[in-house]
């Protein structure tokens, strides 16, 4: 074995070690979920989703309950098509954090009995579905004369929609005086991958 | 700025595709190097004469998962923008054995095969269109069977998530299997060629 051979394998082992080392030294990160059984049944806003989704929350599904054409023509990032009423095709673990949607707001309950799966650590329904997704996070707009809150709350949006190609708006008082929020649908969103 | 830089908006998409163009070539170059565009060399792998590709495939792994890890660590790479592919447990199954198969009858894989192909060889011209028509099959007939194409659908699943140990501590176990694994190729190459 050559010189270089045996300080290239000391070296993985090194670093390897101290990944082990670093990990269990910080707990809290990636793959330390906590496992649970119990049902839990609320919603979520379409901002909290997208944080998680960028931060990649451990054992996150999203599911879309709308029909398998209504999935394809659009829908949030990382999700899977489980149709209301459809044939159960998702398997899912008892430390999944499971965000159910459809086009508005949804009967949680019904959802998940559609799916008929064990219990898993936590579920949510998605507040507004995917219009509110389409209006608070891919078209967040900050109207003319809002206050110190609404700016912070749009900033961090802003920041959530260029992350998931949205296009975040800054109206000016003009602007503000004319804009009603078009119901936006799928339909005419293009299509995006994660 | 914290890669990936192409998530960011850092670079435009001329430069994106002009980067996975150099990496393309870069990665061609290295495998030819290492005498992975002969299907002779590749094939020495299942009759466990020659496990360069064992070596190769698990020195790029170990690479790979301890380069993520320390970029993470030290806040240079956002692993949060790091796509990680969905899992379709029964499609990905069949398809590995599929491609196992492939591989084992034809000597080489696609990458390999447009390697071979580059350096002039009959085989690597051979191989590539068996994967263009195969790519072209599975585009035609797949979507047409969507309970098989979307059984057992879990979204981006990562080791961590699965077993609930820290990513450093699975990176160390990986370490070590590889570096096991390295000593036991070694050994079975003398064995072969006594």
């Amino acid at each position: 074995m050559t010189v270089l051979r045996r300080a290239l394998l000391v070296t993985a082992a090194s670093l390897g070690s101290l990944a082990a080392l670093v990990s269990i030294a910080s707990p809290g990160g990636r793959g330390t979920a906590e496992s649970g059984s119990k049902l839990n049944a609320r919603e979520i806003t379409s901002i909290q989703l997208a944080d998680w989704i960028k931060d990649r929350k451990p054992g996150l599904r999203i599911l879309d309950v709308r029909s398998a054409a209504d999935f394809d023509v659009f829908h949030l990032p990382g999700s899977l098509s489980a149709p209301l009423g459809g044939p159960p095709s998702i398997e899912l673990g008892k430390r999944d954090v499971v965000v159910v949607y459809s086009e508005e707001d949804l009967d949680l309950g019904e959802a998940l009995a559609s799916l008929r799966s064990p219990a898993v650590a936590e579920a949510f329904a998605l507040r507004r579905g995917l219009n509110g997704w389409l209006d608070e996070v891919m078209n967040p707009v900050l109207l003319a004369g809002s206050n110190t809150e609404d700016k912070a709350a749009f900033e961090k949006a802003a920041e959530l929609s260029r992350y998931f190609g949205g296009v975040p708006r800054v109206l000016d008082a003009t602007e503000s005086a004319a804009f009603t929020r078009k119901k936006p649908s799928s339909s005419e969103t293009r299509r995006r991958g994660c | 700025m914290i890669a990936p830089f192409a998530e960011v908006q850092a670079f435009t998409e001329a430069t994106r595709q002009g980067i996975g163009v150099a990496i393309g070539l870069a990665f061609g170059f290295a495998l030819e190097r290492a005498g992975l565009g002969s299907a002779r060399k590749l094939v020495g792998q299942f009759h466990l004469t020659d496990l360069t590709v064992f070596k190769v495939m698990f020195s790029a792994i170990v690479t790979a998962m301890l380069g993520v890890f320390w970029l993470g660590f030290f806040g240079v790479l956002d692993l949060s923008r790091v796509y990680v592919p969905e899992t379709f447990l029964w499609p990905q199954l069949v398809g590995g054995l599929v491609f196992g198969v492939g591989f084992a009858a034809g000597g080489l894989c696609p990458g390999t095969a447009c390697v071979a192909a580059a350096t002039g060889r009959l085989d690597g011209f051979a191989a590539v269109v068996r994967v263009f028509a195969g790519v072209l099959v599975a585009g035609l007939t797949l979507e047409r069977a969507p309970a098989f194409y979307d059984a057992a659908a879990r979204g981006p699943q990562t080791l961590s998530e699965i077993t609930g140990l820290p990513d450093g501590v699975l990176i160390f176990i990986v370490v070590g299997v590889a570096l096991l694994g390295f000593a036991v190729a070694e050994a079975v190459e003398r064995k072969a060629h006594a």
